[in-house]
Order: structure tokens, then sequence, then C-alpha cells
């Protein structure tokens, strides 16, 4: 079994053995030390990555009756297509991700060209961007929940310091949703801006000579000669603000519960109630479905677009 | 263009800049006040007021609340065990991938490049489903579960051990030297950079993960610091204790903020490297 295995390999594997002959050559029987290896991650991945895709998918077309799950088609897609709550959810998602997806690459790119100024020491202005990244998600929650505190919050104070009227800003439906994204922006802002930050830092030296700031001038280069050379960088930053805005859900938990009246619940935060609250688990792997999907779209795109570009190892 | 503009032009982005963090910065500074001040002092008081009333109260209070020397426990046991267990799972995939031949390579990789497509996060659902049906709910290796194969890490450590030289394996290979040893002896001692922004990144992300350790956790004997915060949150909402609050958050945030700012750069580099992918 073993010995077929390996004469095999170095038949068939001839890029492989043009990168690395020395392998191929004097090592017998490694195939099944490298199955070895990789065993452990092998049956991690098999039982937490790969059957809960085939599962999702399979209970989205599946709905518990009694004690028994009952094939039902497409039933669950079309409710979750069709319901009220799931529409609101599914606008209240596109709308977050979109305008995070906006304000991830714009902001962080400013942020980026500010804290890439000349000053070597310059980690110490760096630190309050880097700080919220690190910071558990529910503790920054909990930190902005007193911000928004309707008698005591920061928020309100300085409302009324200005004189202007005060907020119930979590429990206001048109404010809830935006509360929740200024909480997320606040702690990944400066996550978005340290890949523009390394982007900036690989061009050359006169190039960046014209990233100070410098009135119109800024902008022209800015847009004529920064923009384009950091858009790789740019189509990566937007797809991990995608992945990032759609994970996300710890500050829900802590600061809105998805309300008032489903006003800032998401897509993840759905699944949850769906599956945990509600034990709708046809719904929540219906909607979890979307997810994958978006998710593997994304997942393309990239693919797609690093295929374009010179392929290198 | 005249000296006098230069200088404006130099020192202008470093005061936005400073500027910009010191009003990022405020969310923090205030729950350092929230946590020290008593709320009372904090929201009629001038500053001379509050630095009169510094206290640690709310420390020693939240302390007593909830269990959070336990929390502590919980969260050092899950997050660093899942890192102990991490580090030989990628390495020992990582150099599988990036040194050896065998069958469905290509198809392994892609399994492993299937986990970066697809967060866990969005598979709490069936994920779930699996650890009952293991009996693993409410355990640390239900926390650890899904996060034992790294697609990430494996492929971080792939890139690195492809950089070794070959003629220092061939060298103890024919010392007589078995995998293990190549890989223990001549690939780790030159990876521990790698290894160490891999662990930074695994410390940080599982230190601060809420959902799932939620979701599977119901006793006080694996419960995270940071689900045990959400509690705090939700039942001192009725009171409004915000100091309270304020010191339950900087109990679970502080050892993180700690870290960075002691190793600002590898953190740095640690987080680009998680995005590169």
């Amino acid at each position: 079994m073993k010995q077929p295995e390996s004469s095999q390999t170095n038949t068939g594997g001839r890029v492989q053995a043009a990168r690395a002959p020395a392998f191929t050559i004097n090592l017998s029987g490694r195939g099944p030390i490298a199955y070895l290896f990789l065993l452990p991650s092998l049956v991690f991945l098999a039982l937490f990555t790969l059957w809960p895709i085939i599962s999702v998918i399979w209970t989205s077309f599946h709905t518990r009756r009694g004690r028994s799950e009952v094939f039902v088609g497409l039933q669950n897609y079309e409710r979750v297509l069709s319901d009220p709550i799931s529409q609101q959810v599914i606008k209240n998602t596109i709308g977050y991700v979109t305008i995070g997806l906006i304000l991830s690459v714009i902001g962080g790119l400013l942020l980026a060209i500010l804290m890439n100024q000349g000053l070597r020491n310059i980690g110490f202005f760096r630190f309050p961007f880097l700080a919220t990244i690190a910071l558990p998600m529910v503790s920054v929650a909990s930190i902005w929940l007193f911000l928004y505190s309707p008698r005591v919050g920061l928020f309100n104070e300085i409302l009324g310091g200005l004189g202007l009227p005060r907020s119930n800003w979590l429990s206001d439906r048109e404010l809830a949703l935006p509360g929740l994204f200024m909480v997320y922006m606040w702690k990944q802002l400066g996550y978005f801006a340290l890949f523009y930050l390394a982007a900036l830092q690989s061009l050359p030296n006169d190039v960046l000579e014209a990233a100070i700031l410098d009135g119109t001038a800024f902008w022209q280069k800015l847009r004529h000669i920064i923009w384009p050379l950091v858009s790789p960088t740019t189509y990566f930053v937007a797809t991990i603000a995608v992945l990032n805005s759609l994970q996300q859900v710890d500050h829900i938990f802590v600061l809105t519960e998805g309300g008032p009246n489903n006003a800032s619940n998401l897509s993840l935060y759905y699944v949850y109630q769906q599956g945990f609250k509600w034990f709708k688990t046809g719904i929540a792997s219906a909607m979890t479905v979307f997810l994958l999907a978006v998710l593997l779209t994304m997942a393309m795109l990239q693919f797609v677009y690093l295929e374009r570009r010179v392929h290198y190892e | 263009m005249t000296a006098r503009k230069n200088k404006w032009r130099e020192t202008l982005p470093i005061v936005a800049l400073a500027l910009f963090g010191l009003v990022w910065m405020v969310p923090l500074i205030w729950t350092l006040l929230t946590a020290f001040v008593p709320t009372t002092q904090l929201l009629n008081g001038s500053p001379l007021v509050w630095l009169q009333s510094l206290h640690l109260g709310a420390f020693a209070e939240a302390w007593e609340v909830a269990p959070f020397p336990r929390f502590y426990l919980n969260t050092i046991i899950w997050v660093f065990g899942l890192l102990a267990i991490q580090l030989v799972t990628v390495s020992l995939a990582g150099f599988a991938l990036a040194r050896m031949d065998f069958r469905g390579k290509d198809q392994i990789f892609f399994l492993f490049l299937t986990q970066l497509m697809v967060p866990g996060t969005v598979l709490i659902l069936p994920n779930y489903q699996t650890l009952v049906r293991l009996g693993w709910l409410d355990s640390y290796q239900g926390l650890m579960a899904p996060y034992i194969a790294s697609a990430f890490g494996t492929f971080l450590m792939r890139q690195a051990f492809k950089q070794v030289p070959k003629e220092l394996e061939e060298a103890a290979r024919s010392d007589g030297a078995n995998w293990l040893q190549v890989l223990w002896h001549v690939f780790l001692p030159v990876t521990r950079a790698p290894l160490l922004a891999f662990s930074i990144v695994s410390i940080t992300y599982h230190w601060n993960e809420f959902l799932w350790p939620l979701l599977i956790t119901s006793s006080v004997e694996t419960r995270p610091l940071t689900v045990g915060l959400a509690l705090l949150v939700q039942s001192s909402e009725i009171g409004a204790q915000w100091d309270l609050l304020g010191a339950g958050t900087l109990i679970v945030a502080v050892p993180i903020l700690v870290l960075i700012a002691l190793v600002q750069k590898q953190f740095t580099n640690s987080f680009l490297s998680s995005g590169i992918k």
C-alpha cells in the first residue's frame, strides 16, 4: 500500500519534483508520514468546517416536525425572503455592510496617510487606533453602552451642554443601527488602516513625500498618485471589510439585542435568534446558506482578481 | 519652497494625528474615569473633584459580584490550551504542505482554503449541533474544537518552512534524523517569528471571543471573561452601576492592552499577516 503510493508521486508529481528535487530522490515512504502530520488538522477541518457546511445546507431544506426532520424543499428560503422581519434584517445588513465597506476604504486610507508621517517614534500616536483593534468587542460595546446612556451618557451630556435636544440613542428606531455601526467602526478602523499603512510604506519615498497634507495639491496627489498605487490593498481591504462587518455581532448582544423592533438586527444575529432562541433551525440554516453564498462569492472574486495579477509564490 | 512652509507641512499632519488620536481615546479615557471615580462625583464634579475621589472600590465590588478570578482562569485555560494544541497542529500540517510530496496534496490544500473562506462564526448552528452529538457542550474541548485546525496558522507556517534552505534539512537527514526531529531541531528554531505572529493573533482573537463561548458554556467553571462581562452588563443595567461596569470592562480588556503596548510592533506585523492569509 505504501510503496505504490510514493512511486506514483514520483512519476506524477513532476512539477513538485522540479521544485524540490531533493525530496523526490532520497526519501521513500514520505507519503504516509505526510498524512500522519496532516491528520490532526484534517480531522478537525472535516468535523468543524466541511461537515457543518454540508449539514447546514441539508437542514435548510428540512423542518422539524415533532421528533423528525421533514423535507420541505425551498420553503425555508421562501420564508426568509418573504417574512417582513428577515426582509428588514437583510436590508439592515446590506446597508451596514455597504456603508462599512465605503468608510473602511476611505477612512482607512486617510488614517493610514496620517499615521505614515515622517516621525520615527510615532508609535505613541498610533496606539489609540491599535488598542481598539485588540480590545474585546464585548468590552468595547460596554464602553459605548455608557457613552450612549440616555441619562448620564457622554453624548447626551455634550448635546445638553450645547443646548441641543438629547436622544435616546439605542432605543431610537433611526439611531440604533447607526449607533451599532459607530461602535464597529471605532473598533475596526485602525485594522483597515494597518493594511494601507503597510502598502504606503512599500511605496518609493518620493511618492510618500507627495502624501504630506498640503491643501488642494494633497487631494490631487491622493487621487492621481496614491489611490491607483494602493488599489490592490483597496481590493483587499474591501474584502475583509465585508467579511468583518458580516461576522461581528458581539456588540448587538450588549447594546440593542437587535431592537427596537429589529431596527438594528443583522443577519448573523438573526441566525442566532432563529436557531438558539426560537429553535427554528430550518430558517436559521437558510439564512446561514445565504451568508455562505455571499462569502463564497467574495472568495471567488478575490481568487479571480489574484489570478489576473502576476502569480507568484 | 520656504522653510516656514516646509515646517508647517511637517507639523500639521502630526498635530492632526495627535488630535484625532485623542478624540479616538475619549471612550477609553471615559471608561477609566467611570471605573476609578464614583459615578455621582463623575457626573456632578469637576476634574479636580474626580482626582480627589479616585478609588478602587468598583474593582473590589466587580470582583465580588461576578466570579472574575474563575472567569480569568477559564479564559487562560482555553486560550493558552488552544494555542498549545494549535502550535502542534499548524507546525505539523504546515511542514507537510511545505516540504513533503504526497497524493491528494491539492485537495487537502483546498480543504484548508475552505476554512479561510468560511469563517467559523458563520457556522455556529451546525457546529453547535456537532458539539451536542459529541457531548462536548460546556467543556474546554468544546470551546477549542472549531479552532484546533487553523488554516491561517498552517499557511503561515507553510510559507515560513518553504524559505528554510534545503541544505540545513539535508544535513540533518543525512545524520539520520527522522522527520519529527528535523522539524523540531532544524525548522522550528528558525521560524520563531511566524510562530510568535500566529500566537499573538490567536491569543487576541480567542481572548476576545464571545459568541461561541456564549452558546456552548453554561457554568461558572467554563465561562470565559467576555461572557462573564456580558452577564455583568445585563445585570447592572437594572441598577445602572456604571462604575462597576467600567471596572468589569477594564478587568477583561487590560491584559490585551498591556500585551499590545509591550509588543506593538510585532502586534502590527502579526495582524497584517492575519489579513494576508
